[in-house]
């Protein structure tokens, strides 16, 4: 029985192919979301279904001849060696300058919009869709070092996170983003009332590590600071308010024209206030002990209505936010 | 808030040194102090410095609401400041525990240890988280109503008590002459206190080395020309004066009728005087006369 022998020439340029197309498969899997659309060409499937079709109608000698072909131009040649060589060292230096940050929200019932920025770098950030129950892989080309990205999740504090080439880095949606100390300002029930009936006379000033900001026409919200105005109030939170509030409507004393109807009317006017937050310093990363001043002030004589000093405490499990009241 | 129609004699004391003070036109008696005082803190926050002016014109308010309802005395709501020496209503707006709003009201004269007072509840904690505080812009009028509705109509006949059995509604009367019945004239001008032409009063008198003893009188229904003493209350000239018949004399816990007095009567003095029941016009006596 003879054969043939194969040329080593043929063997190292299938081996070459062979290996390129396996890491270049293989770094669109890691790096990127990329590989199902890839994938599905190479299999001649999706936009190369039609390709498909076409050499399906090719008679079997002619298939043969196509591939004798291929074999003298492709396998048989040197340069495809260099090419492959040439290829597996872009391959190379362009993992050396990629990072990812996979978004793993397979424990989220909640689709999401995406926003990511370089920090330090201008223009505006980009954005995708993350759906519920999936995954995502946000991937960069970054310089030689660390690259810090902020990502922003719908409903989420931003968070700012570092890349380091080669590497990903996961993050789970929501969990990771509940994982820094973030302060929820709320006025107490009477003067969250007085604020609501002319926003227009009050000002929520905050100082933080010695930027000040102003809320202007205050109206007696919750207020965020350290996350976006989207972030809704913990549904503990909210449910804590209301039994406090139905428990202190409930022992007061009844008065002329009072009904429970009109306490219930009452809590719910104000808890429809808090569950709607504003923001300030909604990219501020708290750091446990800093300090925030939160002052209400009235908008004409500027006179103080309300103050309160946080000092921010670490962040524990499920217990990120800390709740400052303004009595 | 009721009690024995007698005044006592510091009060008198007091409520003279108050009178003296008063401008000549005056002749009717010392004005009775408004006086507010917010004790919550909310409030004090919500209005800043506007707090002051607050409460001078919410004095002035509650003043005129019960110079309104009360037309008999005067009501002074400008001196805030010094304690007053004389009667005082002195209200507090108090905040409770569960954020709620009231009002107190205090009826104080000197050396009452124990004023009579009324609690009204004005804002629950549901009305303020529903509208919030007033602001300082329409807290006056806001608590001016307030008061009206829940203090001054409310308790009309409790706070005309007190003032009928506190406050002198005139300081000064003299006898007519000494004919029988015995006729005094008040220091009340009949232009502007014709409506107490049938009422009854309470004359505290002065009688020289026994004390004090006071002489119940009501009204016929006439005037009388009032000869203000001279002369260190001049310029003050006469003036038609509300005209009454003393009845009763009381004095050392005794009252007795002042047909059984004789010329006694006439060397009391009389000071101040009180109204001790209001008639109204719907209750005159139809042969009461004109002046």
């Amino acid at each position: 029985m003879s054969a043939n022998p194969v040329p080593p020439l043929y063997l190292a340029n299938l081996l070459a192919l062979v290996t390129t197309g396996v890491l270049a498969c293989g770094w669109l899997l890691y790096y990127t979301d990329s590989f199902e659309v890839v994938g599905g060409l190479l299999g001649l499937g999706g936009l190369f279904a039609w390709v498909a079709f076409v050499l399906g109608l090719l008679t079997d000698s002619r298939k043969e001849a196509l591939q004798t072909l291929f074999e003298a131009q492709v396998l048989l040649r040197w340069r495809t060696l260099l090419m492959c060589g040439a290829a597996l060292v872009g391959l190379a230096v362009l993992t050396a300058m990629s990072g990812t940050v996979v978004l793993d929200a397979e424990a989220d019932a909640a689709d999401h919009m995406v926003s990511v920025q370089r920090v330090g770098v201008a223009g505006s950030p980009s954005e995708s869709r993350l759906p519920a129950r999936s995954a995502r892989r946000l991937w960069f080309l970054i310089p030689p070092g660390a690259t810090k990205v902020r990502i922003k999740v719908t409903g989420l504090p931003q968070l700012e996170t570092e890349v380091h080439p080669p590497f990903r880095t996961n993050l789970s949606v929501p969990s990771t983003f509940l994982t820094r100390p973030l302060l929820l300002v709320r006025p107490g029930p009477l003067l969250s009332g007085s604020f609501a009936r002319t926003p227009e006379d009050y000002d929520l000033h905050v100082s933080l590590a010695n930027r000040t900001t102003v809320l202007r026409k205050y109206g007696g919200q919750t207020v965020w600071i350290g996350a976006d105005d989207d972030v809704p109030i913990p549904a503990a939170f909210l449910q804590r308010w209301r039994e406090t509030l139905m428990i202190a409507t409930a022992l007061e004393p009844a008065g002329e024209g009072d009904s429970m109807t009109r306490r219930q009317a009452a809590v719910d006017l104000a808890l429809a206030r808090w569950a709607t937050p504003r923001s300030v310093f909604a990219d501020a990363v708290l750091a446990p002990g800093q300090e925030a001043t939160i002052e209400i002030r009235y908008v004409t004589d500027k006179h103080v209505v309300a103050q309160m000093k946080a000092v921010v405490r670490p962040a524990s499990t499920g217990d990120a936010v800390q709740e400052v009241v303004l009595e | 808030m009721s009690g024995p129609h007698r005044p006592c004699v510091p009060v008198v004391v007091a409520v003279i040194l108050a009178g003296s003070l008063l401008p000549l036109e005056a002749a009717t008696g010392p004005a009775v102090h408004v006086r507010i005082n917010v004790q919550s803190p909310h409030l004090s926050q919500q209005w800043g410095p506007a707090l002051g002016s607050v409460v001078l014109d919410v004095q002035r308010a509650f003043a005129d609401t019960l110079k309104d309802r009360l037309p008999h005395w005067d009501f002074d709501a400008s001196d805030m400041s010094a304690v007053s020496p004389g009667a005082e209503i002195a209200l507090q707006i108090s905040e409770t525990v569960s954020g709620s709003l009231s009002f107190l009201l205090q009826l104080r004269r000197p050396n009452l240890a124990v004023a009579p007072q009324l609690t009204e509840n004005w804002l629950a904690s549901a009305d303020i988280m529903m509208r919030g505080y007033p602001q300082s812009s329409s807290a006056a009028s806001e608590i001016a109503t307030a008061l009206k509705a829940r203090i001054v109509t409310k308790h009309e006949i409790d706070l005309r008590r007190w003032l009928s059995e506190n406050v002198p509604i005139a300081i000064g009367a003299h006898w007519l002459g000494q004919d029988t019945p015995p006729r005094l004239v008040l220091a009340l001008p009949w232009s502007r206190y014709d409506a107490l032409r049938q009422s009854v009063f309470l004359l505290l008198c002065d009688w020289p080395s026994r004390g004090t003893a006071t002489v119940e009188s009501i009204g016929p229904g006439l005037a009388a020309p009032y000869t203000p003493p001279p002369p260190d209350l001049a310029p003050n000239p006469p003036f038609d004066g509300v005209l009454v018949i003393a009845r009763e004399r009381e004095y050392a816990g005794q009252r007795r009728p002042v047909d059984q007095l004789g010329a006694e009567l006439f060397e009391l003095h009389p000071k101040l005087v009180f109204l001790k029941e209001y008639v109204p016009a719907s209750d005159w006596n139809v042969s009461g006369g004109q002046p």
